[in-house]
């Protein structure tokens, strides 16, 4: 329970409208019974009246005006540069919200760029480009135009080769020649695929086809199938095809090669 | 949030254009309440000047768990209780001095109160300080009882008992004047 004097702490804040409503509520119930805190209050209210009116009179224009002269020369006059300063310290300034966000913002690109060159492959430079059907339909690297290169090279050597062999002994040789190539035609293949060249996509067919058959040739029937790869490389004219071949990317190398 | 953060912190490092915007905010707000204590404008200038320069001159001892306004008001506050009893003692000594040279009888009424015969201010002069504080801060500066109890560096309740017994001493001296 409160005593009087307590309650008489809270006059001042309950003509202000400052109290809590429990307060309010605790100090109206009192004033309701105490005929003493009734009185006092009557005698605060008329005090508490006296000081809102108070009034403290105008400082005099001259003084004033020097007062503000002297808090100028001291902290120095508002300038443009001031405000342009204050300005970008409040936006940009250390503990600025948009200058943790562009702190942030760095960190993440600084992070991008890290990631970037540990992780990313570096890609083949991009040589050339050609929606032609019967020329390079998709880019392609300066690496491939060499590895098609050297195979068509060595196509037309093995092609060559079958096509002067005459006996059983000189095809031994021929036949590993056509292994090793044949392996290699699977990776031309696929960059033939790659860059839907239906040119380089039937020659290599044909390749892959004679090949396959000069590499598993058996000896007792190796003078009928021999003929028969001859009659083939000479049907398809497969000799002028691996010529024209050659030349296609001989010019590609020669303008975008390494 | 204490709207002068940016500034203060501005002003922490020495950027003199973040304090002179501050000083801006508030010199009328200092001038005013120099005065209400001094009651005399010459006196009440020459003690916001230098609350000012004393507050520019300390701000890195500003701890920021206060509003920087209550910073500002305290030190205002006790620049201008200390001009005031400066004010009295220097007062003392004329009058004594005057006595002594004249042999004559002097005015009961203090010089610096520029002859304003005002009742309520002889009665708020008679407060303690603190209790002159609340008042002062509470009716002419409407601040809150938070605002006071930073500037005065006390608890709320102190601040109302301190208002509760200002007012029960103004109550009797306006009585006796009547």
């Amino acid at each position: 329970m409160k005593s009087c004097s307590e309650f008489e702490q809270l006059f001042e804040g309950y003509f202000r409208s400052d109290l809590s409503p429990a307060e309010e509520l605790v100090l109206l119930t009192h004033l309701q019974s105490c005929v003493s805190c009734n009185k006092k209050i009557e005698k605060f209210y008329s005090i508490h009246s006296v000081l809102m009116k108070h009034k403290r009179p105008a400082a005099p224009p001259d003084r004033v005006e020097s007062y503000y002269k002297q808090v100028d020369l001291s902290f120095g006059r508002e300038t443009i540069s001031h405000k342009f300063l204050l300005f970008f310290n409040r936006f940009a300034g250390k503990r600025s919200p948009v200058y943790r966000i562009a702190q942030f913002a760095s960190l993440v690109l600084i992070g991008v760029i890290v990631g970037w060159i540990v992780f990313a492959q570096v890609e083949p430079k991009v040589v050339f480009q050609n929606n032609d059907p019967y020329q390079m339909s998709q880019p392609i690297s300066s690496v491939d135009i060499d590895y098609i290169y050297y195979y068509l090279q060595a196509s037309e050597m093995v092609l060559l080769e079958i096509q002067n062999s005459t006996d059983q002994s000189d095809f031994y040789l021929n036949r590993e020649l056509a292994q090793k190539l044949l392996i290699k035609t699977f990776r031309v293949s696929e960059i033939a695929l790659q860059l839907n060249n239906l040119r380089m996509i039937n020659f290599l067919n044909r390749m892959e086809l004679l090949l396959h058959e000069a590499s598993n040739l058996n000896e007792e029937e190796i003078d009928e199938s021999l003929d028969t790869i001859k009659m083939v490389i000479e049907e398809a004219d497969l000799l002028r095809e691996v010529k024209n071949l050659q030349t296609l990317m001989k010019r590609t190398k020669d303008q975008f090669g390494t | 949030m204490d709207p002068d953060r940016q500034l203060v912190r501005l002003a922490k490092n020495g950027n003199k254009a973040a304090f002179g915007k501050l000083a801006r905010r508030y010199r009328d707000g200092v001038l005013a309440l120099a005065y209400d204590f001094l009651n005399d404008y010459e006196n009440a200038q020459d003690v916001a000047q230098n609350v000012f320069m004393k507050a520019f001159k300390n701000i890195g001892d500003f701890e920021e768990k206060s509003r920087f306004s209550s910073w500002l008001f305290r030190i205002t506050v006790n620049a201008s209780l200390d001009a005031r009893k400066s004010k009295i003692r220097r007062r003392k000594f004329l009058i004594k001095k005057e006595v002594y040279e004249k042999n004559g009888q002097v005015s009961a009424q203090p010089e610096w109160q520029d002859g304003i015969d005002d009742t309520l201010i002889n009665a708020l002069n008679k407060l303690s300080d603190h209790q002159q504080t609340a008042i002062i801060l509470r009716y002419f500066h409407d601040k809150s009882v938070r605002e006071i109890a930073d500037v005065l560096d006390c608890s709320e309740s102190t601040v109302r008992i301190h208002l509760h017994r200002a007012i029960q001493k103004l109550d009797k001296s306006l009585k006796k004047r009547k």
